[in-house]
């Protein structure tokens, strides 16, 4: 049998191993694409995060060229500004500290105001640009002594100077790299304006980006992973050495994104001024940790799962042993050992339970306790009653026989007829004594049989040998039919008993040269005995009281042999205690066949068989027989279906008959055959006659015949 | 010849009275006893050839009395069946000779003691 608690496992296993399924599903679908998503996020918040810091440096710059705008009057004339320091002050409006400084150094050096260094730093980094103006006038040179007009005039170069010119806005160079350092710039750019709006020149700043290149690498990003700034035309401001292919960045329309090809993917925020920041990750190094927290995701699945598995496992142990404790008292309770007891302590209807199995146990030790001690009574009682009634035999016995030897004096003819009138009486009065303790004690369930290994046949022609002494006058002659029988283990004696009584039975019954045959087989795990005569026969009547304890047949044999009428009753008590069974078949004038079995492996529980007159077990016995008589063998369930629903009264019987008769079960003479005989058991003769109108000669059929 | 003696061991005095009545007419001696303990008390100074012993008496139960009388011939003398002795492990001492039925005839009485122990 597989345990409840094995099965219990099996139950969570099973659910913790389809919930894990299940969950590693969800995750392994969901979670990597969560995983992938969080990582993207996460990029892109990094990527966000420098660009908003680059965009803040960008603002300053813008802010600063804003502050250095000027505004010209009206023409003037260079060569009196370079004089003359207040002529420029006050052809210019919006003159910051700084633009003064420079004014100054023009005069000072009679050069272009261009150039000045200025330093600033923003937040975490360093940047070196310079500031410069650059008028438009031919009389102004370079440093290097070149006119600017030159310089700038069809000078596809100077996007610095045509861009602001011609658009009238400031903006952003695209990135150059510096003619004499090398270091990559970037330049931004405004036009000035005369008061009536012709142009003056420009203003502009120019950024060295190895800060910006230095902050981008500064970037705690994912190993492997890097920064990069494009200008607005995707040229490599930052990170030149590094050269993927530029045709990846085209198609960036929105504000900020991520994208991934094979080999990696890209988060971008656009600034601004139209930069372009971008980090860069490898996929496989994205996807790494996508797996590794994929991994660590699982384990922590795993670890929960079997966690919570223990978890009920030890949630529900107490059950799984309430349960078994519950099923091991049932047990200890059909084995009748009546000790065992619960121990549950689940605070809950288990407890209640397993209280109420222990009550249980409790009341049915102490009924067992009486049973024993009520039992042991009986046991001494009977015994006891044996001893008492029987002893006073004895000495009457003994003594009477005494006197009639003459141990005390010779005796006169009529003192000896007197005396042996009392000793028969005596001895007669003994039988019944032991016939009615046998009765008591197949009553009691008390019968003691002494089963041995017995050679059946050799039985048999001992109690045929004995019983020829029996009546030999009537000169009947015993013949033994048996098959060969087995040695099994029986109680020869009771055997015997019964075997005797029959033979008793049949040869008072059978007339002068008459035959009895016995015969014994095996049927059914039983040995069927049969003892057949061809006697008188019996009578229904009288068949059905034969085994009544008492009743006799008017014989004239009967006073003769001393029965007691107890023999029969003896017989069937002493059969159906063995779960045998005895019974008789008969027909008048032809003979009589009595039966009886016994089992071929002794009982091991003696029956009580009640065989002292009972009415309602008496009738009901009679009435099965009847249900067997006209239905056949299915009679006897038949009639405890009846039973069953319940009290046997008569309209209850008659109308089952009548049932039977409409269905065509019965005949019409059998049904009214059937119906008279229940109503003279269950009425009696007198009463059947007056209240059903059952003519006096219908109920005599069944009445007992006393004849001869 | 000396006469043999039996010992009677009954609780009942009307069944030692007929016993001894019956055994006396055909010359045996017979002592009675009333009981298990009585029994053992007189085979001290007594060494009777047959002792015939009820089974169901009050006192020491007859099993354990039985079990100490090693030499004399020991026969019931009983309501209870010799199956139901044989059942009690009654029968089984080698010094146990027979079975006598209560209530029985006087000439079985008789026929079974001179089996035992002769005339």
């Amino acid at each position: 049998m597989l345990g409840i608690r094995v099965k219990f496992i099996f139950v969570i296993l099973f659910l913790v191993f389809t919930l894990g399924l299940v969950l590693l599903f969800i995750t392994l679908s969901f979670g990597s694409d969560i995983i992938k998503d969080y990582s993207y996020k996460y990029l892109l918040s990094e990527t966000e995060k420098a660009g908003q810091i680059i965009q803040s440096q960008n603002i300053l710059v813008e802010a600063h060229i804003d502050s250095l705008e000027i505004i010209a009057k009206e023409e003037f004339d260079y060569d009196v500004a370079l004089q003359d320091k207040s002529y420029l002050k006050n052809k210019l409006i919006k003159i910051s500290p700084f633009v003064k400084e420079l004014l100054e150094e023009v005069h000072a050096s009679h050069k272009a105001i261009i150039s000045d260094y200025v330093t600033y730093s923003v937040e975490d980094f360093k940047d070196v640009y310079q500031v410069w103006y650059a008028f438009d006038n031919e009389k102004l040179t370079t440093p290097e002594n070149e006119p600017i007009s030159s310089y700038t005039s069809g000078n596809p170069d100077a996007q610095w100077y045509y861009g602001p010119k011609e658009s009238g806005k400031p903006m952003w160079t695209e990135v150059y790299r510096d003619e004499i350092t090398g270091v990559p710039m970037v330049s931004y750019v405004k036009p000035l304006y005369y008061l009536d709006g012709r142009f003056l020149g420009i203003v502009g700043m120019d950024l060295s980006l190895e800060g910006v290149t230095a902050y981008l690498e500064s970037l705690s990003l994912p190993s492997e992973s890097y920064a990069i700034l494009l200008d607005q035309n995707n040229n490599y401001i930052s990170n030149l050495s590094e050269k993927l292919n530029p045709e990846l960045f085209k198609e960036l329309r929105l504000d900020k994104g991520i994208f991934s090809d094979n080999i990696h993917t890209f988060a971008y925020f656009k600034l601004q001024n139209k930069q372009t920041i971008i980090i860069v990750s490898h996929n496989v190094d994205l996807f790494q940790r996508l797996n590794e927290t994929t991994r660590n995701l699982i384990i922590l699945t795993c670890i929960i799962l079997i966690f919570s598995s223990f978890l009920g496992y030890f949630l529900f142990n107490p059950y799984i042993k309430g349960i078994n404790q519950l099923s091991y008292v049932a047990e200890q309770m059909i084995n009748k050992n009546f000790k065992a007891r619960t121990d549950i302590h689940s605070k809950d209807e288990l407890e209640n339970l397993g209280n109420a199995f222990n009550k249980a146990m409790a009341n049915l030790e102490v009924t067992e306790e009486e049973r024993k001690q009520i039992d042991k009574a009986k046991t001494e009682f009977l015994s006891i009653t044996s001893h008492e009634l029987r002893s006073p035999m004895t000495p009457m016995i003994g003594q009477l026989q005494m006197i009639l030897k003459n141990y005390f004096g010779k005796i006169n003819t009529k003192q000896r007829e007197s005396l042996e009138i009392v000793l028969n009486n005596t001895e007669r009065l003994d039988k019944i004594i032991v016939d009615f303790l046998e009765i008591s004690r197949i009553e009691a369930a008390r019968l003691k049989f002494n089963f041995v290994k017995t050679n059946l046949t050799k039985t048999i022609y001992s109690v045929v040998k004995e019983m020829k002494e029996f009546m030999p006058e009537k000169k009947i002659k015993i013949d033994v039919k048996i098959e060969k029988l087995p040695i099994i283990e029986v109680d020869p004696d009771r055997v015997s008993q019964i075997l005797r009584n029959l033979l008793t039975n049949a040869m008072k019954f059978t007339p002068e040269n008459g035959k009895i045959e016995i015969s014994a087989k095996i049927q059914n795990k039983m040995i069927l005995f049969s003892v057949k005569d061809n006697g008188i026969g019996i009578s229904e009547g009288e068949q059905r009281r034969l085994f009544e304890p008492f009743y006799q047949i008017d014989n004239m044999y009967q006073h003769k042999s001393g029965g007691t009428g107890l023999g029969l009753a003896i017989a069937k008590g002493i059969v159906e205690s063995q779960n045998g069974r005895i019974w008789l078949t008969s027909q008048s004038n032809k003979g009589t066949s009595f039966y009886f079995t016994v089992p071929l492996k002794p009982v091991k529980e003696v029956k009580a068989i009640r065989l002292l007159f009972s009415n309602t077990e008496q009738s009901d016995e009679k009435i099965k027989e009847l249900f067997k008589k006209y239905i056949g063998p299915l009679g006897e369930q038949e009639f405890e279906t009846l039973k069953k629903s319940g009290v046997i009264t008569y309209k209850l019987i008659k109308h089952y008959i009548f049932s039977l008769e409409k269905k065509g079960i019965l005949s019409q003479d059998r049904t009214k055959e059937f119906k008279n005989e229940i109503a003279f058991i269950l009425k009696g003769e007198k009463e059947a006659i007056t209240d059903d109108n059952i003519s006096e000669k219908d109920i005599k059929k069944f009445v007992i015949t006393s004849k001869k | 010849m000396a006469k043999k003696t039996i010992l009677v061991v009954d609780d009942e005095k009307d069944i030692r009275t007929t016993i001894q009545e019956i055994l006396e007419k055909e010359g045996y001696k017979v002592i009675t006893a009333i009981g298990g303990d009585d029994c053992l008390e007189k085979l001290k100074k007594l060494n009777p050839d047959l002792i015939l012993m009820d089974i169901m008496m009050p006192g020491t139960p007859v099993p354990i009395v039985v079990k100490r009388i090693k030499k004399p011939k020991i026969s019931y003398l009983s309501v209870v069946k010799v199956s139901e002795a044989e059942k009690r492990d009654l029968m089984k001492q080698k010094n146990i000779v027979g079975f006598i039925p209560k209530p029985f005839e006087v000439e079985d009485l008789i026929e079974k003691v001179k089996k035992f122990i002769g005339d």
